[in-house]
């Protein structure tokens, strides 16, 4: 009795399935196959070719320039990430180099700085005037100082002109701003 | 007293044997397979198994550059049938006692052969190398010497299993023959608009779930009824799987935890309360996560829009308990947050 | 860890015979003894708490000194080399993929008459299969039987494998780009032999990527160990360890311990004891416990300490033939093989 009831099991569970067998399944869907139909069953069962899609291999680069291969459906020869475990924050918590970065994943902002130069950023000049008052023990204190103080202001400005200039794409960088 | 004679000969033997030798001083202890091991490679020891190997012999330049199989066969006059050189596995299997029996799936002349590994994994080596060695030191329970387990009061029954109905896993120490290791990657997808809407969206999901494990998905039919899905038991079919072990799984893990996971925005890491509390950890992803896997994002055009679905994907390890599998799992890239529940 | 306790619990059930000899190490004992003071109430209240400090006072001293040894090591930072065979294997196998695994659908993944598709269409004119890797195969013609690589072929090294993937993202970006005056170049991945190898510089972390990297520094005698100082009174053997790394090695390190148990422990015996004129205490030789511990950033500096002359990051293979033959044998076990 035990046995018929063994064989209704794996004949309720197969047909749920699709044509798949899985590879590391092999040697026992195939001996499970052999009393696969019913008790009484006495003819031969198909043996099915296994069906796996076709696979690539693809070189992934990450963003600190390490690489590696991998099997993969994709018919890209390399990806290259921009981000990954390398510079994102969750996976370095200690990088300071990472706590506040830019968010540039549509590369608008690299855009605009291949066309307008690096004179926008908010951070550069911001850094200029955070350097200055260290120098500031001469007599140039003052010169130097009132000279940030008029770079930061215009930066002011620019930041302004930036805020207008994207304004209708806020909500795509929205976060990168938050982040900033 | 012929018992005693030996000993006395050892007696006489022993100060000869740790007397200084003249022979160049070479490694004190017992000789043990791991003394060589890093400076022999596996290459050497195939001329211990096989003296003529094809790929330590060497052979002439001229012979080699003149070899050409396919002009060769091609240049015989009479060809000979196929079935002088071709096996062709039955495409039955007529039961243990008929004559003409398939070959061992594990043939490669057999209808159920799988071809592979095609590469050494990336995060197996890693784990191998550094995170095997590294869990079992920190695993480490200390036994000091001469230590015995207290003896069993005598006339006590033996006492039952402990907990309630359900028995969790007995977690032993943790040593060389029993580090937590990732056995198997399970991704389901439950798609509910398979049964409410129609069947395309379950092969929508098949296919985005083939794409990024490399697998032939399973499909299944639900097993219980929600009413408000409008779903009946056994009616429709509305979840499909993918179970990865081996090579692909490595690959896919390494994959998803250093190009997937860092992409998500505002993504904290994986609950430290997921795990069925028997070392197998499961966390899911939001369709939008689910593209992000390099294999949707190279043609996302192609599926249609909004249908790609999300997914659980569960790490199986054979840890014992979940702190053991978290334990492993960090290690390995996934990072944990909230309250960890054990 | 609750491994922690665990072991407490059974050392203190050791201890509770009060057959203590010097079998139990220093910090067992500690713990023994406070574990044995909370527990005496429970358990048998006249036996054993007399029984601890007894025998702490009348054990003799510890006739070796106890060190505490680091084993600072970098964990291999890139993929091992494969085998001749595991290429050939490899290769092979992609080669029987290529009959037997389902084929390419080329229409999911590019639209007709794009110049992606075009492009793809030449490529596999040109080599009979959708992989790169494999060399030109075709694995539906009439002599595809003819799957093996002859002798010298290039198609099963990896690096060769993975600059046909180069190139072949670099001619479909050419073909695909609209402006043709433009060359686009991919950067190839980095090379798995650094300056460093090729300098034969062993004091820098770069060097033997595929390899696990231990510290050992040399003595003033001019012997080469494991940083390790002796374990001073009051402290924990891994407290002990973190004292030498920072003594040894400096501070300029980010260094993880990994766990609070040795993982090696290696004695020397002195031909004759050491005995102490004013107190008649034994010394028969040094007993050292190894604390494993990883680098993650940062390189050795020497210079605040004036015992060593020099370290050196090493691999296996390489500190046999640094260190004396006994203390590799002690050793050995304890270090990975890759």
């Amino acid at each position: 009795m035990s046995m018929h009831t063994s064989l209704r099991r794996t004949a309720a569970t197969i047909p749920s399935t699709t044509t798949t067998i899985l590879p590391s399944r092999l040697p026992t869907s195939l001996s499970k196959a052999t009393t696969f139909i019913c008790s009484q069953c006495r003819h031969a069962t198909l043996l099915r070719r296994p069906k796996r899609p076709y696979t690539f291999t693809q070189l992934i680069t990450l963003t600190d320039g390490s690489a590696f291969t991998l099997r993969t459906t994709s018919p890209a020869p390399v990806y290259r990430s921009t981000r990954d475990t390398r510079n994102s924050l969750l996976w370095n918590p200690s990088s300071s180099k990472l706590m506040n970065v830019e968010e540039d994943e549509a590369g608008r902002l690299a855009a605009f700085r291949a066309r307008f130069g690096r004179s926008w950023d908010a951070s550069a000049p911001a850094e200029a005037a955070e350097a200055a008052p260290k120098d500031s023990a001469d007599a140039k204190a003052k010169e130097e100082a009132a000279r940030a103080q008029a770079q930061a202001e215009q930066e002011e400005e620019d930041n302004l002109l930036d805020l207008i200039s994207s304004f209708g794409q806020e909500e795509n960088q929205g976060s990168g701003k938050k982040k900033n | 007293m012929a018992a005693r004679e030996p000993s006395r000969h050892l007696a006489r033997a022993l100060p000869r044997a740790f007397a200084p030798s003249a022979r160049p001083q070479a490694f004190i202890g017992r000789r043990n397979a791991s003394d060589e091991a890093p400076t022999r490679r596996l290459s050497d020891q195939l001329d211990e198994l096989e003296s003529a190997s094809s790929l330590t012999s060497k052979v002439s330049d001229s012979a080699a550059k003149s070899f050409d199989p396919v002009t060769r066969a091609k240049s015989r006059r009479a060809q000979l049938p196929r079935s002088r050189y071709q096996f062709r596995s039955p495409k039955y299997d007529r039961g243990p006692l008929h004559p003409h029996q398939p070959p061992a799936p594990s043939d490669p002349s057999s209808r159920l052969f799988v071809p592979g590994p095609f590469s050494l994994p990336r995060t197996e080596q890693t784990y191998n190398s550094t995170i095997a060695s590294d869990i079992m030191t920190l695993c480490y329970v200390h036994t000091p010497p001469g230590f015995k387990p207290p003896p069993k009061p005598r006339n006590r029954p033996l006492r039952g299993p402990r907990g309630g109905d359900v028995l969790r896993l007995l977690r032993k120490p943790i040593r060389f023959n029993n580090i937590p290791k990732i056995e198997r990657i399970t991704i389901h997808s439950y798609v509910k608009q398979a049964a409410q809407e129609n069947s395309s969206w379950i092969h929508v999901a098949g296919i985005a779930i083939q794409a990024i494990s490399n697998m032939r998905v399973e499909t299944f039919k639900s097993k219980s009824s929600v009413a408000t899905w409008s779903i009946a038991p056994g009616r429709d079919t509305v979840a499909v799987k993918a179970e990865l072990q081996g090579e692909n799984m490595h690959h896919f893990l390494g994959k998803l935890i250093d190009v997937v996971l860092p992409r998500i925005k505002d993504w904290q890491g994986v609950k430290g309360s997921s795990g069925d509390s028997s070392g197998n950890i499961t966390f899911g992803l939001e369709p939008e996560q689910v593209a992000l896997f390099p294999e949707i994002e190279v043609n996302y055009d192609m599926y249609p829009p909004k249908m790609i679905p999300g997914c659980h994907i569960t790490l199986h390890t054979t840890a014992k308990a979940d702190k053991d599998a978290r334990l492993l799992l960090s290690a390995m890239g996934i990072p944990f947050y909230g309250k960890i529940v054990q | 860890m609750s491994s922690g306790s665990n072991g407490a619990r059974r050392i203190a059930s050791l201890l509770r015979s009060s057959k203590l000899d010097s079998g139990v190490c220093r910090s067992c004992q500690e713990t023994l003894g406070r574990r044995n003071y909370a527990s005496a109430a429970t358990t048998s209240a006249t036996e054993s708490t007399p029984a601890t400090p007894e025998v702490s006072s009348a054990a003799p001293p510890f006739p070796y000194t106890i060190n505490a040894g680091v084993v600072l090591s970098r964990p291999p930072q890139v993929t091992r080399d494969l085998e001749p065979f595991e290429k050939a294997f490899y290769f092979y196998q992609k080669r029987l993929n290529e009959r037997l695994a389902l084929p390419f659908t080329k229409y999911f993944y590019f639209k007709r008459g794009t110049p992606a598709d075009e492009d793809w269409k030449k490529k596999i004119q040109e080599r009979r299969t959708p992989a790169r890797d494999i060399g030109k195969y075709n694995a539906y013609a009439s002599d595809s039987w003819n799957d093996e690589l002859l002798l010298g072929a290039k198609e099963a090294e990896p690096e060769h494998q993975v600059e046909m993937l180069v190139q072949d993202a670099e001619s479909t970006a050419n073909a695909t780009s609209q402006d043709t005056s433009k060359k686009e170049e991919i950067p190839r991945p980095f090379s798995r032999v650094t300056e460093a190898d090729k300098k034969g510089d062993h004091k820098s972390l770069n060097r033997l990527l595929s390899r696990t990297l231990y510290l050992l520094v040399q003595s003033k005698e001019g012997y080469w160990k494991f940083p390790s100082t002796p374990v001073e009174a009051k402290e924990t053997l891994r407290e002990a360890a973190e004292r030498t790394l920072s003594q040894t090695a400096g501070v300029n390190m980010n260094t993880w311990m990994v766990g609070y148990h040795p993982f090696g422990h290696q004695v020397y015996k002195n031909r004759k004891a050491h005995v102490d004129k004013a107190t008649g205490a034994e010394n028969h030789g040094e007993k050292t416990f190894f604390l494993k511990s990883r680098i993650m950033a940062g390189q050795a500096d020497l210079s605040a300490n004036k015992d060593l002359k020099d370290f050196k990051w090493l691999s296996k293979d390489e500190i046999a033939k640094y260190v004396l033959p006994q203390y590799y044998s002690n050793i050995k076990n304890m270090l990975a093989d890759r």
